[in-house]
């Protein structure tokens, strides 16, 4: 199932969330980048039908135009971004009870919650009181309780948040699992670039309620250039030189120096710029992936953008 | 983490309706069971019609106390409160101030009173109006599940002292002469159950914590009585009492519908207005508090 907006406009009050935003969400895993406010939490909750748009629809192909919001439900599952779960209950009986509130008969929705909790990863703690949880397992219970009632699309609002790296990594590992392996269309809301490129296949960067870049993972990072830090020694002109006349480049401090490089640059032409300068490299470090220059450059302009700053730099370089 | 995806697509018919909400209402109707405590209360919470039924087997004659047997003195001239004969008996434990309204208002403030402002802290909310239902929808069912709770004090146990009271009388008199006013008394107990509950659901749905709206509720109900009281006493006019306490607004309804004689000079029409007034102004508060919007904020 494809999700397609458009012209979609949301005001709260006087201000406007989503500005005139048409974006098609293509089956697969889609990652809905941006920066706090920028319109991503609008835009989920428009696609559930709890946020009614001043102008615009919102269309779900596979479903019939004009489908009531709980119609819409049935076919969604959502994982917010909040830590939530119900009062005393086990996961068992919230993911259950929730199965139940998306129309599951009861032996159903039993059945299932069982399921989801075993897909998970809870099946040794689904009779536990949720509220006893760590903040991994709470992460997992609330996607369980997403998966419920076999959604179709997947509307995860900040998956990883507050997990540490090995829960981290068992998260995206469960929602590449849901996408590329049980077909389900994934919306992976997020400001955590690595994880999109973990997890997605394209990505929509929102930014002050409009789209400011679209496209699969690859077509957004062609081209895009990426940032390396470099420590040589000696630091010398001429090893500047050396990276200057093959890359963009720069000099800062203490031997230090910045270079941008494509994505079919392999590091080993770096060692080897740099020795034919007759230095010898100490230390290269990715400052910044591709993603992430496709992000900054999308909201550039509003302060966003991260270059070399004015003390990072070297004086007369 | 997941070890193989065991994950099976799911083949059913929805349910709609309230078979999609009876779930919610019928946790709601038994959280008071999953502690001790709970069930500690609910059993304490039912003492009062404990007491009556054994005041009623001392009456009946089915234990004789004393030397010369309590019935023999219980059965001249019984007032209307104590006499089985008279339907007022067996509601009277129900509506008087005390104990009825102490243990009224300790049953509701754990249950009825905290059910949505409880959901509101784990932002539980979130997870329900995400789902197919509304949030009225959800309101709903808090309020029914407490409903069918405190009913079962309220409204069931007048019933069972009553059908106690027709087994245990010795003829079919007792049936005979209160069935009728009987029916019409639990029609109107129920209907101020649900009136009470509504209103606490609706205390629950305005409060930000559980714990504010257990405050709110109890002050709604303790403080309209003691402003009540104190009011008609000072202005001495008895019918500001019905017009200005919840909880003999409810009395004096229940009263009126049943038939039952009002103890004092009361205005039925007061205590109407009253409770309505307080429903819908509960009621636009709280339709602001639960728009989604305000959930997912």
């Amino acid at each position: 199932m494809s999700l397609h907006l458009e012209n979609l406009t949301i005001r709260y009050g006087d201000f406007v969330a989503v500005d005139d935003l048409t974006v098609t969400f293509e089956q697969g895993s889609v990652g809905l980048l941006g920066r706090n406010g920028a319109g991503k939490s609008s835009v989920l909750k428009s696609l559930l039908g709890l946020v009614k748009p001043v102008r615009g629809t919102v269309k779900f192909r596979g479903l019939a135009q004009g489908a009531s919001p709980s119609v819409i439900r049935e076919h969604v599952g959502y994982m917010p971004e909040r830590d939530a779960h119900l009062p005393q209950a086990t996961a068992f009986e919230m993911v259950s009870m929730l199965g139940m509130l998306s129309g599951l008969p009861r032996r159903d929705a039993w059945r299932r919650a069982h399921e989801v909790l075993y897909l998970v990863g809870l099946e040794e703690q689904r009779y536990r009181a949720v509220s006893g949880y760590s903040a991994g397992m709470r992460q997992k219970a609330k996607l369980a309780a997403a998966l419920v009632h076999d959604p179709q699309v997947l509307f995860l609002d900040e998956p990883t948040n507050g997990l540490d790296p090995a829960g981290r990594t068992e998260m995206l590992q469960l929602v590449r699992q849901l996408s590329r392996d049980l077909g389900k269309s994934i919306v992976f809301s997020t400001h955590i670039l690595q994880d999109v490129e973990a997890v997605c296949d394209s990505a929509v960067v929102m930014e002050r309620g409009r789209v400011a870049a679209q496209g699969d993972l690859q077509s957004l990072t062609a081209g895009v250039e990426r940032e390396y830090r470099l420590r040589s020694d000696p630091a010398s002109a001429e090893v500047l030189a050396s990276l200057q006349a093959r890359w963009r480049a720069e000099a800062l401090k203490d031997g230090r120096y910045a270079v941008w490089l494509a994505e079919d640059v392999e590091t080993n032409d770096v060692f080897a710029a740099v020795r034919a300068a007759g230095g010898n490299v100490r230390s290269l470090t990715l400052k910044r992936r591709s993603l992430e220059e496709v992000f900054l450059s999308a909201v550039r302009g509003d302060g966003a953008e991260e270059t070399p700053g004015p003390d990072d730099k070297e004086q007369g370089s | 983490m997941s070890q193989s995806l065991r994950y099976r697509a799911l083949e059913c018919e929805r349910v709609h309706g309230l078979a999609r909400l009876w779930p919610l209402a019928r946790q709601e109707m038994t959280a008071l069971f999953r502690t001790k405590w709970g069930v500690a209360l609910f059993f304490f919470c039912l003492f009062p019609s404990l007491g009556r039924l054994v005041m009623l087997m001392i009456i009946l004659g089915v234990v004789d106390f004393g030397p010369r047997g309590l019935r023999g003195r219980m059965s001249q001239s019984l007032p209307d409160e104590v006499n089985p004969e008279r339907v007022t008996f067996y509601f009277e434990t129900a509506l008087s101030t005390m104990p009825g309204m102490v243990f009224f208002l300790m049953l509701t403030s754990v249950v009825v009173s905290r059910s949505i402002a409880r959901d509101r802290a784990t932002n539980g909310l979130e997870l329900y109006w995400t789902r197919g239902i509304t949030p009225w929808g959800y309101v709903f069912a808090k309020w029914l599940g407490g409903f069918l709770l405190t009913a079962s004090m309220m409204v069931v146990m007048p019933f069972v002292l009553w059908c106690a009271a027709v087994l245990l009388a010795e003829d079919w008199s007792l049936l005979i002469n209160t069935a009728g006013k009987m029916a019409m008394g639990l029609l109107g107990m129920t209907i101020m159950t649900a009136i009470w509950t509504g209103i606490g659901t609706l205390v629950s749905a305005v409060a930000s914590t559980a714990n504010l709206a257990m405050v709110l509720w109890s002050i709604l109900l303790v403080g309209s009585s003691a402003v009540g009281f104190i009011l008609s006493k000072v202005l001495g006019d008895p019918e500001l009492k019905s017009c200005l306490s919840f909880w003999d607004a409810g009395r004096v309804i229940l009263r009126d519908f049943a038939s039952l004689p009002q103890r004092m000079e009361v205005s039925v029409l007061g205590a109407y207005a009253m409770l309505l007034s307080v429903a819908a102004l509960l009621a636009l508060v709280a339709w602001r508090r639960m728009r989604v919007v305000e959930a997912l904020q």
